[in-house]
């Protein structure tokens, strides 16, 4: 006989009953003991759905409680999240947006995936409290320090994902040249990969070097451009600061 | 086995309205566990009149117990109700002095209800022969454990919380329960 067999014999034990008719006699006569002792406790609503809701929240596996919190947490962020885009810092909802921000990010396991998120949302982030600064007239100096001190963190948070991003960065600028090149395109190209800081070529195959009197070679260094920005924001330029992190944003993202 | 959330909950309000002496909560709970203690007594006794009673006398030592109690200490009803069981059983046996249990030849175990079908009746029959047999040869301490967790169904959880034993020493002893009505079959055989 095995363990099953057993235990199977053992549980057919189940199928015995107890006499109905003197459990039904003893139950009236408990009833009528107890009846002088006590008073029916009747629970309110709300006493009701307190119980219930403790009784639930007690019966459920603990591990399950907690993964159910986390996938709440991370699933209302990401559900919710998107309404929250619009909001600015001096909101009280903001916290809420970067918390939705980090739950979005938690969830990215490619690393320069997630990279490329952090560094659009520090720069929405830094563009944001520049805008609200900007447009907003009515901030009180707390706010406009607490504020600004943001801007700093988030442009300190571009500048590191700059440097972590930075390599072989090209871009196409227009040369407005005097004579015979106008309309042509120069290719300016920064070796910013770590190796050397030398790097900064430029290619004109129609015309001698010599004769472009203006080459207007756009700063496309994330960091310097970042440096300006501060300058900017600093400078009290709020629109400028705003409008320099956008190209960096633009930058960073190529 | 899906309704069983729901009759956990179903326990747990229960016992939430008991702390507060509900009398109608009481009746409820006498209703939903009348028959488990009974059974329990009476595997343990060995006696249907006997188990009748003191099924009877373990509700209303629970209600005094309830009204002069928090039951702060009681992690669910079933298991308080249990408790109350087991003692007053040691407590029944000293004051009768009775040594009686299903091993007595004059207390014969006669559980066949007419409502059941003539198989379940002569498997049931049998496999009550089997335990009235075997059972009181393994240890008090064995038939209790096996009786709890196969016959009325109690989680690891409650039977330590009866016994006052930790969940591992249950499990151990139920191992040994079972090999040891294993190798009284057998040994018969």
């Amino acid at each position: 006989m095995t363990d099953k067999e057993l235990i199977k014999k053992l549980n057919n034990l189940k199928n015995f009953q107890p006499d109905a008719a003197s459990l039904k006699s003893n139950r009236d006569i408990l009833f009528a003991q107890i009846s002088n002792s006590s008073t029916t406790y009747n629970p309110g609503p709300f006493e009701t759905f307190t119980m219930n809701f403790k009784n639930i929240f007690s019966s459920v596996y603990q591990p399950v409680l907690v993964m159910a919190g986390i996938v709440l947490f991370l699933g209302g962020g990401l559900i919710f999240g998107h309404d929250l885009i619009n909001v600015n810092p001096s909101n009280s909802l903001y916290i809420a947006k970067v918390i939705s921000e980090q739950a979005r990010l938690g969830l990215i396991f490619n690393e320069s995936a997630k990279e490329k998120m952090a560094t659009d949302f520090a720069a929405s982030h830094a563009q944001s409290i520049a805008d609200a600064l900007s447009s907003n007239s009515n901030v009180n100096s707390a706010d406009l320090n607490t504020l600004s001190d943001s801007f700093k963190n988030e442009v300190s948070v571009l500048k590191t994902s700059a440097k972590k991003t930075a390599g072989y960065v090209a871009v196409k600028t227009p040369v407005s040249s005097s004579s015979t090149d106008k309309g042509d395109n120069v290719l300016v190209g920064i070796a910013n990969s770590g190796k050397s800081d030398s790097g900064i070529s430029i290619y004109n195959p129609a015309a001698p070097v010599a004769n472009t009197n203006v080459c207007t070679s756009t700063v496309t260094d994330p960091s310097a451009m970042l440096d300006e920005a501060e300058k900017m924001f600093e400078a009290k330029n709020y629109s400028g600061a705003a409008s320099k992190l956008k190209a960096v944003g633009d930058v960073l993202n190529k | 086995m899906s309704d069983k959330p729901i009759s956990k909950l179903k326990e747990k309000n229960l016992f939430s309205r008991l702390k507060k002496k509900d009398k109608d909560a009481f009746i409820e709970a006498y209703d939903l566990y009348a028959a488990d203690i009974n059974r329990f007594i009476y595997f343990k006794v060995g006696s249907k009149e006997e188990a009748n009673d003191l099924t009877s006398i373990v509700f209303l030592k629970t209600w005094d117990y309830v009204c002069n109690n928090s039951l702060v200490d009681s992690r669910t009803l079933r298991a308080l109700l249990y408790k109350v069981a087991r003692t007053s059983i040691i407590d029944y046996y000293r004051e009768h002095h009775v040594v009686a249990s299903i091993d007595d030849e004059e207390n014969k175990i006669d559980v066949i209800d007419e409502s059941q079908d003539i198989i379940t009746q002569i498997n049931l029959n049998s496999d009550v022969e089997m335990i009235k047999d075997k059972l009181p040869e393994i240890k008090a301490e064995y038939r209790e454990i096996l009786v709890m967790r196969f016959v009325n169904d109690l989680t690891m959880d409650e039977i330590a919380d009866i016994t006052g034993k930790s969940k591992v020493n249950i499990r151990v002893t139920i191992f040994r329960a079972l090999k040891a009505l294993k190798d009284l079959i057998e040994e018969k055989k």
